[in-house]
């Protein structure tokens, strides 16, 4: 039967004819790639957000930033900003801008000079300044206000032209690293006044104009975002015209489309299919990344306010079995939610064991033999996660072992985070890969009281004694003394269990071979600066 | 001992068993009502049959091959899934699911479809006559795009898919209904009855209904295939029965992510869906082609 | 023929008119608020109550129906809950899009449904006969969704030929105008236009042919059982009895009476090839209502939930419409039969 359909379907294809022809492609696909991603984007601005898809799709490629921060020579190198000092026991930081850097000129605005420190302080008073006039535009800065940054930073000062001050209420040694990650980047001051004008300021954030390698050229929700490479870049840029993102969420579609040759590059790819399927065009590539996948409880419903409940459930997940059948190896177990890589990591004695008997004991302890909770799993696949949903279904039924039923909730992607920010949920397969390099940034994003109000502490897990470890963390620079308090910090997440570190994953991308230069940085979204596309023909050999 | 027979007595078929006479001489047609019912006794006695439960994972055994494949095991008669779920399990209790609710949504809306079809089809007034164009026109709006709205409407969940396609499938029972009936009315043998001061109740059980009966039963296999279709569409679609629910259509609808390492995964429940369907679509079919030789004879 | 126009017209515009009353009732049987449902604009923007005032939110639901309904004809239909596009403009290329996989489709089946319907029953319980209608059986009975995974790992996989999403690759640079793919790399500025095109072409075959396979084992099924029962008619023998040809006899009388017969099924037709729409958008990402709906439900989007069953209800309404006026226009008696029972 199939052969007969195969048949029309050959009478079809002569009709179509010519697909297989051996001509070089023509020009508009020879110098565009196509970046398959897995969902759509909130916004065009970063500060906004904390999404992953929403940082990949934006912040390397609209914008840049002050400074970045080189992953291979571990340490922060000049971007926006030429160079840098610390002033007054490093509560005052100068920087000194670049000159010559052009913004985007597209349909929709035209720039008439170039960036001053002008466009700095107004990029940084958005989320900073609560009287400026684009606070209340798009919102809240959960990246900010979960870090802290917007009660570190005092004030932003512009010296002169090229010269722009940052004010610390205190010395923060995370201080430089937070300003490196994607979310702090640059925005034009003209282009803002401009929307102010025509009484659009919204628009800032939808049409966006930046200084980043590429320009936004058109968005069409669930279809694709166009890009085009920025002319006037101001250091090496891409060697493509054209950079479209196709969205295509579903990850099993996305790795069919890099097979055919529909995708150039592809986040989250099905590893072991793609092994299976053997194709030599393609390559998969892979990184260590900091990241952690857990299992957060919300711990403001009953019964997940009671550690003893919370440490039960965690005894009776069996995590090997989710590293083996979910990552397919592919991941390690985390015991904390460190990443062993962290020089601030410290596994001793903190490790939860697979234990259904004493999960059980735990339960029975706490006075709930019997319990109905409800899984929340996330729709898309992460670095962490390639597949939350199965993941749930794995732990549902080693919960049911301990007489435990649950119950797997999922919506799309938007409203599920709308949704567990209002604490709808009971328990919630999440994760978090950080922004920087500083161990901190596992921490106050994900589990301070701040973070609690911002919605990225997915426990809603406040707890006095832990901030202070978080905040005298921070508070100092020696390395040692840090370490210890981290340390401590582990220990008493450990004891309270707010939340089940489950794996530290490693992080995958597959490509057409025909492609490079497009960067995982361990740190952050996917980089598309340096993208080139080989021809056709040198492939071949 | 012969039996002796007073008087002569011509044997009168109803129109069922005229029906189901002609139906029986059809090969193809016996062997899908066979396999149809051979489902259904399967669907009914699965939870005995099924030799695991449908979510027990064996970790020694992720996404084993069918056991006619040399790597495949004995235990696993059609392999494993990629969490180590017994497949031959999942798709038995599947069927509980698949073809086991469709039937049961069938049963409840042919009962309450074809009772208002029969009042709508006796009770003749002038306003409904002009009415009935308009319900026609209406009723034109597929089940699948009905069974939508109501799942927009109330949310995903089991209780809310069964609803839906409850209430989508009971619209075409009416209209088969009163068309059925209202075409028989108007026969001779139903004024003859009627003239004769039968009450309307007596008309419609015992002179029409036996008379409509075929094109009723033809009626619920094409509603049965559609309500499989219609529960399969919106599982795979992520709208029905949630995972870890073994549908067929949501355990096809996951296998997607696994074709490669496991393509039984999802050749099996295919195979389980459309050969169901097939059966049900060749009695439905057999069943309009015996009905139409019973009229021409 | 005035009496049945006029009887078919006023049929569709009181279904249209009931559609629209239902459509306005979902606004308050979705969850949430109806006026937010409407318009897509949150109990807590700015323009709320502006909106408020405009749709008569205080006022009753009579008054409120009636704004609904001056909106809904002027082309507003709110804006979309999740990313504040207005609906109507979006729902128009989503509409287009549909209705070319939907058109094509129809015309592969019926191209190919028809004559092969008439060659099985001219070869009536003959070994051919037997084989095209088992065909026509199990391309009826796969389900639409399973069958487009098979055929996308078949052709685009193993073989190539085909890419499996979308419309065409987004690097042509094509961007919407009409919705319709073909017409928009018509209207585009390309100077790749003839490559778009084949590239066009290319993503619209899988989906046109999946999408057409059910319909078209419909039709065959349905042809041949019209054109077997014709050719026993009174009329076919007296024609044969004239000295006509065989295939005189079925192109002049046979065929011309069984189509007339198939097309009062058509309506059953179009909801099949509707709801496999629905499912084969999805599955190729087409950008039509179909995939729009579902979308639509997951994102609980009512204005656009909303506006994609007011687009399929309709079309399928006007579809019918079409089919009986055409099919009054073309065969008289069908006025008389129906004007009677009226």
């Amino acid at each position: 039967m199939i052969k007969a359909y195969a048949n029309v379907a050959v009478i079809a294809a002569a009709l179509v004819s010519g697909c297989q022809s051996e001509e070089p492609e023509p020009a508009p696909l020879a110098d565009g790639i196509i970046y398959c991603s897995e969902g759509n984007p909130d916004t065009f601005n970063p500060q906004l957000i904390t999404s992953g898809t929403t940082v990949d799709a934006t912040a390397a490629q609209l914008y840049d930033r002050l400074i970045d921060y080189d992953a291979k020579q571990q340490k922060f190198v000049p971007a926006l900003a030429k160079r840098w000092e610390t002033l007054d026991n490093g509560t005052r930081y100068r920087f000194y801008l670049r000159e010559g850097v052009q913004f985007h000129k597209t349909d929709y605005f035209e720039p008439t000079r170039e960036l001053t420190a002008e466009d700095v302080q107004f990029s940084f008073n958005r989320w900073l300044d609560e009287t400026s006039l684009y606070h209340h535009v798009g919102g809240s800065y959960p990246f900010f206000s979960a870090t802290g940054l917007d009660q570190l930073i005092n004030k932003v000062v512009k010296i002169d032209e090229m010269t722009v001050d940052i004010v610390l209420n205190n010395a923060d040694s995370s201080f430089l690293a937070n300003l490196a990650t994607d979310f702090a980047i640059v925005l034009s001051a003209e282009y803002a006044q401009k929307l102010l004008v025509a009484e659009r300021p919204e628009q800032i954030d939808s049409l966006p104009i930046g200084t980043g390698p590429y320009r936004f050229e058109s968005y069409r929700k669930d279809i694709l975002i166009r890009y085009s490479r920025h002319p006037d870049y101001w250091r090496e840029g891409p060697g493509i015209k054209h950079l479209v993102y196709s969205i295509t969420p579903n990850a099993n579609k996305r790795m069919l489309k890099l097979v055919t040759g529909e995708c150039d590059i592809i986040p989250y790819p099905l590893v072991s299919e793609l092994k299976a399927l053997n194709r030599e065009q393609l390559m998969v590539t892979n990184e260590v990344s900091p990241n952690v996948s857990f299992w957060a409880f919300n711990t403001q419903k009953e019964p997940f306010d009671d550690p003893l409940v919370r440490q039960a459930l965690s005894h009776a997940i069996n995590r090997e079995a989710i590293i083996q059948t979910i990552y397919y190896g592919n991941a390690e177990l985390a015991q904390s939610i460190l990443p062993p890589t962290s020089w601030a990591y410290d596994d001793r004695g903190i490790q939860y064991q697979y234990d259904p008997e004493k999960a059980r004991r735990l339960l029975q302890e706490a006075d709930h033999s019997s319990l109905d909770i409800t899984i929340w799993a996330m729709p898309v696949q992460r670095v962490y996660n390639p597949n939350a949903r199965r993941m749930a279904e794995l732990m549902q039924s080693d919960l049911a072992q301990i007489g435990v039923s649950a119950r797997i909730v999922s919506y799309e992607w938007n409203t599920f985070r709308r949704r567990l920010s209002r604490g709808e949920h009971d328990t919630v397969l999440i994760g978090w890969y950080a922004d920087n390099a500083d161990p901190d940034n596992f921490f106050r994003p994900l589990l301070s009281c701040a973070a609690v109000a911002t919605g990225g502490n997915r426990a809603n897990w406040c707890h006095t004694g832990f901030d202070q470890l978080l905040y005298s963390a921070i508070a100092t620079t020696n390395p040692e003394e840090r370490k210890a308090l981290y340390r401590s910090a582990q220990h008493l997440l450990n004891q309270q269990q707010p939340l089940l570190p489950i794996a530290h994953s490693k992080r995958f991308q597959a490509q057409q071979k025909s492609i490079s230069g497009v960067e995982l940085p361990p740190y952050g979204g996917i980089n598309f600066r340096l993208a080139t596309k080989k021809p056709v023909q040198e492939q071949s050999q | 001992m012969p039996q002796i027979n007073l008087y002569h007595h011509d044997e009168t078929p109803s129109p069922l068993q005229l029906v189901w006479k002609s139906y029986r001489a059809r090969f193809l047609s016996m062997a899908a009502l066979y396999v149809l019912l051979a489902m259904i006794l399967v669907v009914i006695l699965s939870p005995l049959l099924a030799p695991f439960n449908t979510s027990a994972q064996f970790s020694d055994a992720i996404a084993l091959p069918p056991s006619w494949v040399e790597s495949g095991n004995m235990k696993y008669l059609f392999g494993t899934d990629d969490l180590g779920r017994d497949m031959l399990s999942r798709l038995l209790i599947g069927g509980l699911y698949s073809l086991g609710l469709p039937i049961l949504m069938v049963a409840v809306s042919s009962l309450i479809g074809m009772s208002i079809g029969a009042l709508a089809g006796i009770d003749r007034t002038i306003k409904y006559q002009s009415l009935s164009r308009l319900f026609d026109t209406l009723l034109s709006i597929p089940s699948f795009l009905m069974a939508l709205i109501i799942i927009a409407i109330l949310g995903t969940g089991f209780n809310n898919v069964a609803f839906a396609i409850t209430l989508s499938l009971i619209p075409q029972f009416i209209f088969v209904t009163r068309n059925a009936v209202h075409e028989e009315w108007h026969k001779d043998y139903v004024t003859a009855s009627r003239l004769n001061g039968c009450s309307k109740a007596y008309l419609l059980y015992r002179v029409i209904l036996p008379n409509v009966t075929p094109t009723l039963v033809m009626q619920l296999t094409v509603s049965l295939s559609v309500a499989i279709m219609d529960i399969a569409a919106l599982s795979f679609l992520g709208l029905g029965i949630q995972a870890p629910t073994p549908e067929w259509g949501s355990m096809l609808a996951r296998s997607l992510d696994e074709v490669y390492l496991s393509p039984w995964s999802m050749v099996l429940p295919g195979v389980t869906l459309f050969i169901t369907i097939m059966a049900i679509n060749i009695v439905g079919d057999s069943l309009r082609r015996a009905l139409k030789e019973r009229v021409n004879s | 023929m005035t009496r049945y126009l006029v009887g078919r017209l006023s049929v569709f515009i009181i279904a249209v008119f009931l559609l629209t009353v239902f459509s306005f009732s979902l606004n308050y049987l979705f969850p949430g608020d109806p006026i937010t449902n409407m318009t897509g604009v949150r109990t807590f923007q700015n323009n709320y109550s502006l909106v408020m005032e405009l749709r008569a939110g205080d006022e009753n639901i009579a008054a409120q129906y009636l704004h609904y309904l001056r909106h809904l004809f002027a082309g507003d239909w709110g804006l979309s809950l999740s990313n504040s596009t207005p609906v109507f403009a979006d729902g128009l290329q989503h509409f287009m899009a549909s209705m070319e996989l939907i058109i094509l489709a129809l015309l592969v089946a019926v191209i190919f449904g028809l004559p092969l319907g008439v060659f099985a029953a001219t070869r009536f319980r003959q070994r051919s006969d037997k084989a095209v209608i088992s065909l026509a059986m199990m391309g009826y009975s796969i389900p639409v969704f399973w069958l487009a995974q098979l055929l996308i790992l078949l052709f685009a996989i193993k073989l190539g030929w085909f890419p499996i999403t979308g419309q065409i690759n987004p690097l042509y640079g094509v961007e919407p105008q009409t919705g319709s793919i073909l017409i928009d790399v018509f209207l585009s500025q390309s100077e790749y236009k003839a490559e778009a095109l084949q590239d066009a072409l290319n993503h619209i075959v899988l989906p046109v042919l999946i999408l057409a396979i059910m319909p078209m084992m419909l039709l065959l099924r349905l042809m041949r059982n019209a054109t077997q029962e014709m050719l026993q008619k009174p009329f076919v023998k007296a024609a044969r009895a004239r000295g006509l040809s065989e295939w005189r006899v079925l192109v002049k009388h046979a065929i011309p009476n069984a189509v007339q017969s198939v097309l009062q099924q058509t309506t059953l037709l179009f909801s099949l090839l509707l709801t496999n729409s629905i499912v084969v958008e999805s599955i190729f990402n087409w950008p039509g209502m179909g995939n729009w709906l579902i979308r639509s439900i997951f994102e609980r989007d009512y204005p656009i939930i909303q506006a994609a069953v007011l687009m399929f209800a309709f079309v399928i309404l006007l579809f019918n419409l079409l089919v009986e006026l055409y099919h009054g226009w073309r065969f008289p008696i069908v006025r008389h039969e129906q004007n009677a029972t009226d």
